[in-house]
């Protein structure tokens, strides 16, 4: 109960981050129903009324091939959080095992395991995606597994972290001694407590895998036409910049900004429930 | 010149939170007079810092000072702008504080430290300000000073990072020294050469000081005189030796008793009962009246009333009188 | 001194684990090509005889240790392929347009430092006024900015809407001639060459791309700079440096914000990761000849040495900017220097 007041604390003291919630489940639910409800076929071409500004009938006006990029950026959303969604839960697994272990076991198993993190440090992190892609593909598919594996360490980190801490705590002694095993232990006991963190950094990780995500697909990996997807539709809309057509690529552009930053209040706002010590 | 050097004068101050308005200051009035050795005497809370911190006007932004006088000299240093006050502070009225290493800038030299002091103050070449640090390490007893300039406090014990803070705070001579639990965190021993070194300096450079602790003997060993304060008040003032002979207060008598002595038993130790009242909820005219063994209607319901017992001891407490003789 | 070259050696040897990892890495990448690589390497006009050639002659018939070891013998001697469009060593490709990316990276790197550490300078010693709730505001979006969309949206605004911005074409407009090469850098070459004309013309081309591609690094920068500060304007010393009459600036400048550098020089990697991976977006908006755009052009067109040689290079520039920030927070902080 008193965490039920807590949020409803959190949420009413700062109006921004119930902003953001309510953006956030506006994003879900276009995610969810938008491809039902929009008024246009988002892949139906209509080469003569191209590049027409938006208007009563076309509310984000229509692209190069005369498609409705009202209807295009609402199918976008659902692939783009899709492909985010993904590759972070897949991060967040693979992570907080690997983290796991390594904070539980400590000598050879935090040695390999953080070698192994260090390795992907050692990148900029968009060019190691970009040669992920490269190498294993240009699909969907290997946008999701080049984001999961760079947001991995993150997740160790946060896990390996919490889960050492935990460790050395007294309770841990106690169950140990009275025989529970190491696995049963890490699974119930420690890694539940680790979860606060956790969820912070998920969402936060939201907003940096739809950029990176985006980004990839902006220059051309991942996502072929004529699918919609709101880095493509920037990249295609680029080339009308210069002349003046500016809706084709900034209506895409500008919700993929509304998404990343409603995630990252959205993590502030966890942040703040979570632990009101790390508040900035 | 019997103007006492500083004289502070109903002071009051009120910290603003987030939870309300704590008055942590009420009515605080004492002085010292030039060369005299006072302590303020009181457990964590009772207002010793915020009375230091006020009088270096270095209060938190959080501090909103009521009303009040701190005369210094003759002269109210709360009319003082920020910019006079630069002159007064590490010059006139100087600090020294606790944790002596946390204290220190810990990416500069100490020698550095003392020379951007002396910089500050004076009139003083470059050349000179070399050697007025080597001087002032001297002073506090540092030996290798030309070492130990170049030294940085991570690399210096608690005690010699204390005594490189008091080279800081004497280098221009002050009126006043203001010592606020300067051997919290040192050994027994440390803590008693620190001791001894302060005295020593505030002799020679007929400076004034202000001893700010929670260990009564250690105030009567090294004070001339001592104020007793509880929850932002004060309690007692009295000369060292009266204070022991005749304590008024019953928040002094418990202090005493609770004080471990050379000559007494650790079975008599007493512990004081309570806690400090809530600033932010309660107000009270006397802030020790829930923990008092004496307390009546009248110390409830009237406002504290300060008697003058003697010219050197004036209590807070309604019953002092009847108490006197006990 | 001794010390001091003593640690750079000893972050240097750290940093050996970090390249061999890299190396590893991209023998992988490029090896776990799907189909055959020999295809990709020998060019989409050969025929089977010539694949066998390139498969013989890329070593891709021995087995994987020998190839790893062949892999490594070749970087040793600066081989990294051919490229597929120009035909030529590909490290000289990248050798060529390096400048032109490092040029871009260190303007954004200007611009970025020059306004994030005096907002979060501001910020902190100014709480609750206007710059403060600026610079939160800043630090707060500036990290959602995608860096294509803020590019193309300043080059609507500016150079179609207002035409105050040059034509968002690459390092300098048609109609003047490149400075002589010295540093590959136009804007030292133009003022070795005493050419005030193209020194500013190239100016103006760097504006926009190094405001986009540096905004996306200002946020973090500033965020860190605050809250390194606050942080440090809390401490112990600094009521000691106040009680002891020292002057707020002195304080400021010489005791707090020295103190508060330490966490922002540890952001800087996270920065320059940023910096460096963000280069390719900024580079494909702004038609920029750097490498950027060269491992673009090289991914669509399937030329995998070169996609290779990028992500080496990049890799490797990575560590050593790292490697500079370790030394730099070496001797900066006495606490480590002294105690090795």
């Amino acid at each position: 109960m008193k965490n039920l007041k807590h949020i409803k604390y959190v949420l009413t003291e700062n109006p921004i981050t119930f902003g953001s919630v309510i953006l956030f489940l506006l994003f879900i639910l276009t995610a969810i129903f938008g491809p039902l409800l929009i008024p246009f076929d988002p892949l139906a071409s209509d080469t003569e009324n191209a590049l027409n500004p938006p208007s009563a009938l076309h509310w984000f006006g229509t692209d190069q091939l005369g498609r409705d990029v009202f209807s295009r950026v609402v199918v976008a959303t659902r692939l783009d959080l899709f492909i985010a969604l993904v590759a972070v839960i897949l991060s967040f697994v693979v992570g907080s095992i690997l983290g796991s272990l390594a904070g539980y076991y400590g000598g050879w198993t935090d040695r390999i395991v953080g070698r192994f993190l260090d390795t992907i440090m050692a990148f900029p992190l968009f060019v190691l995606a970009m040669a992920i892609v490269a190498a294993l593909g240009n699909t969907i598919e290997n946008i999701v597994y080049a984001t999961a594996i760079i947001n991995l360490p993150f997740y160790a980190r946060v896990a390996r972290a919490e889960v050492n801490v935990l460790r050395n705590s007294p309770f841990v002694e106690a169950a140990l001694v009275s025989g529970n095993s190491h696995m049963k232990l890490l699974c119930f006991q420690i890694f539940p407590n680790a979860m606060p963190p956790m969820m912070v950094q998920l969402s936060l990780n939201m907003g940096w895998a739809i950029l990176n995500a985006a980004g990839l697909s902006f220059i051309g990996l991942g996502v072929k036409p004529p699918d919609a997807e709101w880095g493509i539709m920037v990249a295609e809309g680029a080339n009308y910049i210069i002349s003046g057509e500016w809706w084709v690529a900034l209506f895409p552009g500008a919700v993929l900004m509304l998404a990343v930053f409603c995630f990252n209040l959205l993590g502030d706002g966890l942040r703040d429930i979570f632990d009101p010590r790390k508040r900035s | 010149m019997n103007v006492p050097l500083l004289d502070i004068k109903d002071l009051s101050i009120t910290f603003k939170t987030r939870q309300g308005n704590v008055p942590a200051l009420e009515n605080i009035s004492f002085h010292i007079k030039k060369g005299e050795t006072v302590a303020v005497v009181g457990e964590s809370g009772s207002g010793k810092s915020v009375t230091a911190a006020a009088i270096l006007r270095i209060l938190d932004k959080a501090g909103q000072i009521d009303h009040g006088k701190i005369m210094f000299s003759g002269m109210n240093l709360l009319e003082f702008s920020e910019r006079y006050m630069l002159n007064i502070r590490g010059r006139e009225i100087s600090m020294i504080f606790q944790n002596p290493r946390a204290a220190l800038n810990p990416i500069r030299s100490v020698g550095k430290q003392i020379e951007d002091i002396i910089r500050m103050h004076g009139p003083v070449t470059k050349k000179n300000l070399y050697e007025h640090a080597i001087a002032a390490l001297n002073t506090v007893n540092i030996s290798s000073p030309e070492h130990r300039y170049h030294q940085y406090p991570f690399e210096l014990s608690g005690g010699m990072c204390q005594r490189v803070m008091i080279a800081m705070a004497i280098s221009c001579r002050p009126s006043l020294l203001i010592a606020d639990e300067p051997t919290t965190g040192l050994d027994v021993t440390t803590q008693a050469n620190i001791m001894e070194l302060i005295k020593t300096k505030s002799t020679e450079l007929h400076m004034s000081t202000l001893l700010i602790t929670h260990d009564l003997s250690m105030a009567a060993q090294y004070c001339d005189r001592i104020i007793v304060m509880h929850a932002g008040h004060i309690v007692e003032i009295s000369t060292t030796d009266d204070l022991y002979k005749n304590p008024l207060h019953p928040y002094t008598k418990k202090l005493i008793t609770a004080t471990p002595s050379e000559r007494g038993n650790v079975d008599d130790i007493e512990f004081i009962p309570g806690n400090l009242p809530n600033l932010l909820t309660e107000s009270l005219n006397c802030r020790f009246s829930n923990r008092c063994e004496f307390v009546d209607e009248k110390c409830v319901n009237n406002k504290l009333l300060y008697t003058e017992v003697s010219p050197t001891h004036s209590v807070a407490c309604w019953r002092a009188e009847e108490n006197a003789t006990a | 001194m001794l010390q001091t070259l003593r640690i750079i050696s000893g972050r240097l040897l750290q940093a050996i684990p970090a390249i061999l990892g890299i190396i590893i890495v991209t023998f992988f990448l490029t090896r776990a090509l799907p189909g055959d690589p020999a295809v990709y390497f020998a060019g989409p006009a050969a025929d089977a005889e010539s694949i066998a050639e390139i498969r013989h002659e890329l070593g891709l018939d021995k087995p994987l240790p020998s190839q790893f070891l062949i892999y490594l013998q070749d970087l040793y001697q600066g081989d990294l392929g051919m490229s597929i469009g120009t035909g030529r060593p590909v490290i000289e490709e990248l050798g060529r347009r390096l400048p032109a990316s490092i040029e871009l990276t260190l303007c954004a790197l200007v611009f970025a430092i020059s306004i994030a550490i005096p907002l979060g300078l501001l910020s902190a010693t100014r709480p609750d006024t206007w710059i403060d709730h600026l610079t939160r505001m800043i630090v707060t979006m500036g990290v959602s900015l995608p860096t294509f969309f803020t590019g193309l949206f300043f080059i609507y605004i500016f150079y179609y809407l207002l035409g105050i911005a040059p034509s968002p074409l690459g390092r300098l407009d048609f109609i003047y001639l490149s400075p002589p090469h010295v540093t590959g850098f136009y804007l030292i070459d133009s003022l070795i060459d005493g050419d005030w004309e193209v020194f500013f013309a190239s100016l103006s081309q760097l504006i926009l791309p190094s405001i986009t591609l540096g905004l996306f690094v200002l946020a973090p920068l500033a965020r860190m700079t605050r809250a390194s500060m606050l942080q440090v304007l809390s401490s112990d010393f600094i009521r000691t440096a106040k009680a002891n009459g020292l002057p707020r600036r002195k304080i400021l400048m010489t005791y707090a914000f020295r103190n508060a550098l330490l966490p922002i020089l540890t952001t800087m990697g996270m920065v320059f990761s940023f910096l460096l991976g963000s280069n390719v977006l900024v580079e494909k908006v702004f038609a920029w000849p750097g490498i950027g755009s060269f491992a673009i052009e090289a991914l669509i067109a399937s030329d995998y040495a070169a996609v290779q040689c990028f992500v080496l290079a990049m890799a490797i520039l990575y560590v050593f900017l790292n490697l500079m920030i370790d030394v730099i927070y070496t001797l900066v902080d006495p606490r480590i220097k002294l105690s090795g």
